[in-house]
């Protein structure tokens, strides 16, 4: 399709510790098209934010790239190339991460914050104008408080402060790592609303990194679920939604306590890396209450199913 | 009910003057009254900043109160000297929400709890391994994990071990403050689980905060909701959080995330809590709820509502005297 903006292709990742190699992002492919706000869920250390840091070239140290492929607009390199897609980052890639008070530099007011991200990347004639234009665009008002340091402003505010930087180079793909999850309740929805319409009013595609599927179910189009570096479930969030296939989608709907009907919650059992780590398998058989011997035969092939793919032996001989 | 609850809190007031806003309303909590029966589970609920947490820890004792008596199995917890209090610490214990701050990383589970357990003699020295193990089940913690040190262990297991730790000083009433927020939803799913099922196994009674309204749903029995050192609304969970009066609860309800979308967005507040726009004597809500009027210049007084709700609200004090005067007059009793 064309109107793909972002997409990974097969990115794997090991991490090597002690000269000992082990793969925690495993063949994870994704597509995002233009304009839109894409969901990734999965438990911590499930490999989200490791997969997409590495996207844009910021893969940790100790980290190494065994695979796969980037494509951000026309520009298309293999993940190795972390040099390279770190460009990408000057070229319509912007970054929003959880605790935006640490993102911010706490000896500068944040106004000048707003102005260095505006200067960055070109000459900007009306300075004032467009520091001014950024804070409306966010829901602030530079006068209230362009002159004050990060401390003195709140949570919420600092993270529309964080977003007015990353909407300042006028960027293709956001990738906001857990955006909300220092917020309280109310303001969290707010700033979501407000990514959401980012995505219709200016064409920005939003990739939002949440550990929490209820976060997302509102507000995204697209989805996909990882478990221990590989995806298990991915496309449209309606059809996810209204029927989970993969065993971990389900076990994550059914542990999570619903505020509207209360009912008995159903725990998943096992944590995300207690199983055999083997690359070509499934790695979430250990938790699963459907497992079969094939489960360790390989890794499971991406099934397509109403509208979205998933990676489960379950599906792969049962006709559609 | 018994006579005497487990915990009673009477006017507790506890604020904090922010040095750069010496005009701006003090933040913290301000005569706050309720009580939690034996074996009840009683949620608090509200956003950052509300005064959940410092009621909490004015109820332990971990901060002084200002004002106001914290009421343990009936004895008045400020009352007491020095040396009186520390046999009554026992009797309240409290459990944090990050377990890896709140654990010695020097001590193994087992060392630990042994501490807790003989700082107030609660088990006889020969019988700590079978109490231990017991506990151990009881929190849904294998047998090797004490031994371990906290380090060894996952966030889960960790706060398995400070609710251990709690139980081990056989209290009458835990405060776990926001127990599963920084857990994994699978993790949070298992904690909850075994709350609830310690709950109706050992009896003790708890006061759960939390920003959570579901977490709240599922393991309160019944809930209070904090707005700026007050309690804007309180009652039974199922209807509180269900059909809530105070625009408040009703926005808090509205922005929890869900699995299943509300079809139509819900009220919501304005902005966020700014102490400045507070004025001293109007509603606390007022600045930011989007049904304010006139009237909410005065603060409104706690309504009952039917079935134990009760809020303060001035809309809520309508809908009370809409409903059949007779229903709530005292005097009359009612038949049913």
């Amino acid at each position: 399709m064309s109107d793909i903006l972002f997409s990974l292709d097969e990115l794997s990742i090991d991490s090597i510790r002690d000269g000992e190699r082990r793969r925690i992002v495993d063949h994870v492919s994704l597509a995002v098209r233009r304009g839109e706000l894409y969901g990734l869920v999965g438990e911590s250390g499930s490999g989200k934010s490791i997969s997409m840091m590495a996207s844009v070239g910021l893969a940790a140290s100790g980290l190494e790239v065994a695979g796969g492929t980037v494509r951000f607009a026309a520009d298309q390199r293999p993940a190795a190339d972390q040099k390279g897609l770190r460009r990408n980052l000057s070229r319509g890639v912007s970054l929003l991460f959880q605790n935006a008070k640490g993102a911010l530099n706490p000896f500068m007011t944040v106004g000048r914050q707003v102005e260095r991200a505006l200067r960055q990347k070109r000459r900007v004639r009306d300075l004032a104008g467009e520091v001014d234009n950024l804070f409306r665009v966010v829901g602030l008002s530079w006068r209230d408080l362009g002159r004050k340091y990060p401390h003195q402003i709140s949570g919420g505010q600092a993270q529309r402060v964080a977003m007015a930087c990353a909407l300042a180079t006028e960027p293709a793909l956001l990738i906001a790592d857990e955006p909300t999850t220092a917020l309280d309740v109310t303001t969290e929805r707010e700033l979501l609303r407000f990514l959401a319409r980012l995505c219709v009013e200016r064409e920005m595609a939003i990739v939002l990194i949440a550990h929490n599927l209820s976060l997302v179910s509102e507000y995204c189009r697209s989805l996909s679920i990882m478990h221990a570096g590989q995806v298990v479930e991915e496309g449209d969030l309606k059809a996810i939604f209204a029927r989970p296939l993969h065993p971990y989608t389900q076990g994550l709907i059914r542990a999570v306590p619903d505020v509207d009907s209360p009912r008995e919650l159903v725990p998943l059992v096992g944590s995300v890396w207690g199983g055999p780590q083997g690359i070509e398998r499934c790695r979430f058989s250990h938790r699963c209450p459907h497992r079969r011997p094939d489960c360790d035969r390989g890794r499971p092939a991406a099934v397509d199913r109403d509208g979205r793919a998933v990676h489960c032996v379950l599906y792969e001989e049962v006709p559609a | 009910m018994s006579a005497i609850p487990a915990l009673a809190v009477h006017k507790l007031t506890k604020l904090f003057t922010d040095p750069s806003q010496p005009e701006a309303v003090a933040v913290g909590v301000r005569g706050v009254s309720f009580e939690v029966g034996r074996g009840e589970v009683v949620g608090l609920i509200g956003e950052s900043g509300c005064g959940k947490s410092t009621l909490g820890r004015c109820v332990v004792g971990l901060q002084q109160p200002d004002d106001g008596d914290v009421v343990v199995d009936g004895t008045i917890f400020s009352a007491l000297t020095a040396s009186r209090k520390r046999s009554f610490r026992k009797a309240i214990q409290i459990v944090f929400q990050r377990p890896e701050t709140s654990l010695n990383p020097r001590m193994s589970v087992f060392t630990f709890i042994k501490q807790a357990m003989r700082n107030f003699d609660t088990v006889p020295r020969n019988k700590e391994r079978a109490r231990m193990a017991e506990l151990a089940q009881l929190v849904g913690l294998k047998d090797d994990a004490l031994d371990r040190f906290p380090h060894q262990l996952s966030g889960g297991e960790r706060q398995r071990v400070a609710i251990m730790r709690a139980l081990a000083c056989e209290p009458s009433v835990i405060v776990l403050d926001e127990p599963t927020s920084a857990l994994d939803v699978s993790v949070q799913a298992q904690v909850l689980r075994t709350l609830k099922d310690l709950q109706s196994q050992v009896g003790t009674s708890f006061l759960f905060i939390s920003h959570d309204v579901a977490v709240v749903r599922y393991i309160c029995s019944r809930v209070m909701v904090m707005y700026l050192g007050v309690v804007v609304e309180e009652g039974p969970s199922e209807l509180v959080l269900a059909v809530p009066a105070h625009p408040y609860t009703k926005a808090l309800l509205a922005a929890a995330p869900r699995v299943k979308p509300l079809p139509e967005p819900g009220l919501s507040l304005r902005g966020e809590l700014v102490l400045g726009d507070v004025r001293p004597g109007e509603c606390p809500v007022r600045a930011r709820c989007p049904l304010a009027h006139e009237r909410c210049h005065e603060a409104p007084p706690m309504t009952e509502l039917p079935g134990g709700q009760r809020a303060a609200c001035w809309l809520a004090a309508d809908q009370a005297a809409a409903l059949s005067p007779s229903v709530f007059d005292p005097s009359k009793k009612v038949s049913q």
